[in-house]
């Protein structure tokens, strides 16, 4: 009889310790966009990303709590590069070209201050302009991408990493 | 006895005008944390920088190149103070690249006579890690080795550029 109990037990536990050795769960999705690209996450489970529109234009900078809700939103004017600098759940820092390279920080109420260099000008490193990195994970999950078939159109996808 | 309970209120009232100074200064330190970025340090003389590491407590490590692209290059690591640790010639950013950089550690790879994978310690010694008889060191990726970040927990980097000389100067900012 004890030894029924023992081995329910052990079946048991090894059952749950099976369902707590899932692969990841997904958390929240965002945007359904032509393409997302330099994604940077926070630290906290939220993130920030570059938007591009159609022709591969980059037309936005969107900045996500770690819930999914938008925090800041910049459509930009401009079809040259934008660079995410720095991103953590209190601000976020990016780069963009207009008529020359100008760095903003968003505050978490999305108050944009421009940092500012006096008469000269802040530029990112040569290979930050021309190839924008993405940092997907943190400590609890990572962000991904899920297309769609046949749209090829894209969502921000978050999962836990249990 | 009175003496002593108003020596004690004396006290009391002395404390609590230290707490209300210090409250105070906590609230006026509180509004200047809440100001945007702030440059804490620069480190002049770089042109051309190419890929910027940071080491996650305020230093980093970047590649640039001195004259024109693919020319001779430099790899230069700095602490989170910005003073130099370390400085030495790349064949040139397209072949040299960095793949880790911490407060103690620098490792990058470069293809002077051949592929080398050089690790630098926080005191600037330079080992180029051997390789096996009839073996060569490179990084798990073909290089040349497309990553940067520019940002840590607590602040990140820029280039500054006089737009009258061109002259560059790496800045470094804290978040607020």
């Amino acid at each position: 009889m004890n030894n029924g109990i023992l081995t329910t037990g052990i079946l048991l536990g090894a059952l749950l310790g099976g369902m707590c050795g899932m692969a990841a769960t997904q958390r929240w999705s965002y945007d359904d966009a032509p393409a997302i690209i330099g994604i940077m996450a926070d630290g906290s489970g939220g993130c920030s990303y570059v938007r591009w529109e159609t022709n591969d234009l980059p037309s936005a900078v969107v900045w996500l709590d770690k819930n999914g809700a938008l925090i800041y939103r910049a459509d930009l004017t401009t079809n040259l590069p934008v660079t995410i600098v720095n991103c953590t759940k209190k601000q976020l820092t990016y780069a963009t070209w207009q008529d020359s390279w100008r760095f903003v920080q968003v505050a978490r109420d999305g108050t944009v201050t421009p940092v500012t260099a006096g008469d000269q000008t802040l530029t990112v490193p040569i290979l930050a302009q021309e190839l924008p990195v993405s940092f997907t994970t943190d400590r609890k999950g990572f962000f991904g991408l899920l297309v769609r078939v046949p749209s090829s159109r894209v969502t921000l996808i978050r999962y836990d990493n249990k | 006895m009175f003496e002593f309970l108003n020596l004690r209120l004396e006290k009391c009232m002395n404390c609590l005008r230290t707490s209300m100074h210090a409250l105070a200064l906590v609230a006026v330190l509180a509004c200047a944390c809440a100001q945007a970025a702030t440059e804490q340090w620069t480190y002049s003389g770089l042109t051309g920088i190419f890929q910027i590491v940071v080491d996650g407590a305020g230093g980093c490590a970047m590649t640039r190149y001195a004259g024109s692209f693919g020319d001779d290059s430099d790899i230069v690591w700095l602490n989170k103070k910005g003073a130099l640790i370390y400085r030495a010639g790349v064949s040139n950013v397209l072949h040299g690249g960095i793949m880790a950089c911490t407060p103690k550690n620098l490792v990058y790879a470069d293809m002077r006579d051949t592929n080398l994978v050089v690790h630098v310690a926080a005191d600037s010694t330079a080992t180029i890690l051997p390789a096996a008889a009839n073996t060569l060191n490179r990084t798990p990726l073909p290089y040349p080795i497309y990553w940067q970040r520019m940002a840590d927990s607590k602040g990140f980097f820029a280039i500054r550029t006089d737009t009258n000389t061109m002259a560059t100067t790496l800045v470094r900012y804290s978040n607020k």
